[in-house]
C-alpha cells in the first residue's frame, strides 16, 4: 500500500521526467491507484482555481474577436463599427494635431534662433513648448472587464494602479461580486463615483487610500 | 436566432466564456477556439431564441472536455488537464470553491511555496528553470512543490 507521500513522488516525477513513461504505464498507473488519481484531479482543480484567479483581470478584445469570427463564419458584409470609426478619427485627428503642433514648434525655433543673440532665455521657453504636445497625449487603454469579481478584488486592483492604499471596513461589502468595466484612462475619483452607483456601495477616497465603508 | 442576434449574444457574453474555457484549457487559442466551436453551433443549428448564459457556459464546457480528450494521457499529466476536475457544477458554485481553496492556501502555504507552486503548474516551467530562476536548489524547488500538494490534499482531507 502507498503512502501519500510516495504518490506525491510518483506524480513529480510522471510530471517532470514523462520520457520515461509509456501512454499505457501513466493510464495504468492512475488507472491501478484512485488516490493517484485523486491526487492529480486535486492538483488540476487547484490549477484551475489559480488560472481563474489571474483571469478576472485578463483583457479580451470582443471587437476584435467578433471581427474574426465574422470573418470566418458570417456572411455578412464586414462593416466598420462606429466605434472603430470614431477611432480612425480620433487617430487622424491626433496626426493632424501633431502635425500641427511641430510645424507651429519648427516655426517658433526659426524665430526663436533669430532671436536667440538678443535673448538666450527664449530657448528653454521653446523646449517647453515642442514638449507640450506630446507630454499630453495619452493612449487609451483596453478595459478591464471585472465579470463576477468581488469588490475586494476590484478595489485592490484599481488601487494598486493608482499607486494608493486601500482599507475595507465593511466586511459584507468585500464579499459583494460585480460586473463592472474599468476604463483605465478613467480619473481615480471618476472610477470610484462609478463604483458608488452600485448599491451597497460606499466607497471614497482619503488620504492616498481607498476606503471601502 | 439572425446573425445580429449571435453578434449580440457574443458580445454579451464572450468574456465569462473564454474565461470558463481557459481555467480548463489553460491555453489562450485552444480556449478562443472552444468558444468560438459554440457560437458556430449556434449558427448552424438555427436556433429560435437566444440560449441563456448558463447553457452557453455548459456547451463551453463539454467542449473544453472534448478538447482535452484529444490530448495525450502524457500531456495531461504534466499540464494537469482532467475531465474529472471539470464536473458540470453551476460557475458560481465553482468560483466558490476555487475561492476558498484559494484561501486555503493563502493561509496555510509560504509565498514562496505558492510562487513556485505557480511557477511549475500555472507557468508551465520545469523544477531546473524554477531553481534557476529563483537562485535555490532544484532539491528546494522539489521540497516546496511536495509542501504545495500536501497542503492541497489537506485541503480536501478536511473536507
Amino acid at each position: 500500500m502507498k503512502t501519500d507521500e510516495q504518490r506525491i513522488e510518483q506524480l513529480m516525477e510522471m510530471q517532470e521526467h514523462p520520457e520515461r513513461f509509456t501512454e499505457e504505464q501513466i493510464r495504468q498507473a492512475l488507472a491501478l491507484d484512485p488516490e493517484l488519481k485523486a491526487m492529480m484531479e486535486q492538483l488540476a482543480f487547484a490549477k484551475r482555481a489559480l488560472k481563474y484567479e489571474e483571469t478576472q483581470v485578463a483583457n479580451t478584445s470582443v471587437d476584435k474577436e467578433w471581427e474574426k469570427f465574422a470573418a470566418a463564419h458570417t456572411k455578412q458584409p464586414r462593416i466598420l463599427p462606429f466605434k472603430r470609426l470614431s477611432k480612425i478619427a480620433a487617430i487622424f485627428i491626433g496626426v493632424i494635431f501633431f502635425a500641427g503642433a511641430t510645424i507651429a514648434a519648427l516655426r517658433h525655433t526659426k524665430v526663436n534662433s533669430e532671436q536667440q543673440t538678443e535673448n538666450n532665455t527664449h530657448a528653454s521657453d521653446l523646449k517647453h513648448q515642442t514638449s507640450s504636445p506630446t507630454e499630453t497625449d495619452t493612449i487609451l487603454s483596453e478595459p478591464v472587464v471585472f465579470d463576477n469579481v468581488t469588490l475586494e478584488k476590484i478595489v485592490q486592483n484599481i488601487a494598486t494602479a493608482n499607486h494608493v492604499g486601500m482599507e475595507l471596513r465593511n466586511a459584507k461589502a468585500r464579499q459583494l461580486r460585480l460586473h463592472f468595466v474599468w476604463k483605465q484612462e478613467d480619473s481615480l475619483l471618476r472610477v470610484v463615483e462609478k463604483l458608488n452607483n452600485f448599491e451597497a456601495v460606499n466607497i471614497v477616497v482619503e488620504d492616498d487610500k481607498i476606503i471601502v465603508k | 436566432m439572425t446573425t445580429q442576434d449571435i453578434e449580440q449574444l457574443f458580445r454579451t457574453h464572450y468574456t465569462t466564456m473564454y474565461r470558463l474555457a481557459l481555467t480548463i484549457l489553460y491555453d489562450d487559442d485552444e480556449s478562443k477556439d472552444a468558444v468560438s466551436e459554440v457560437f458556430v453551433h449556434l449558427l448552424e443549428k438555427e436556433y429560435k431564441e437566444a440560449p441563456p448564459l448558463s447553457y452557453l457556459l455548459a456547451a463551453v464546457r463539454n467542449q473544453c472536455l472534448n478538447m482535452i480528450e484529444h490530448h495525450q494521457v502524457h500531456e495531461r499529466i504534466i499540464r494537469l488537464l482532467s475531465e474529472e476536475a471539470c464536473l458540470p457544477t453551476p460557475t458560481d458554485i465553482e468560483h466558490r470553491l476555487m475561492d476558498e481553496l484559494l484561501d486555503y492556501n493563502r493561509r496555510h502555504l509560504t509565498p514562496l511555496t505558492r510562487q513556485i507552486f505557480k511557477m511549475r503548474y500555472l507557468d508551465e516551467m520545469k523544477v531546473m528553470d524554477i531553481a534557476s530562476q529563483l537562485g535555490i536548489s532544484r532539491q528546494s524547488v522539489h521540497a516546496h512543490l511536495r509542501q504545495a500538494i500536501e497542503g492541497i490534499r489537506k485541503y480536501y482531507d478536511k473536507k
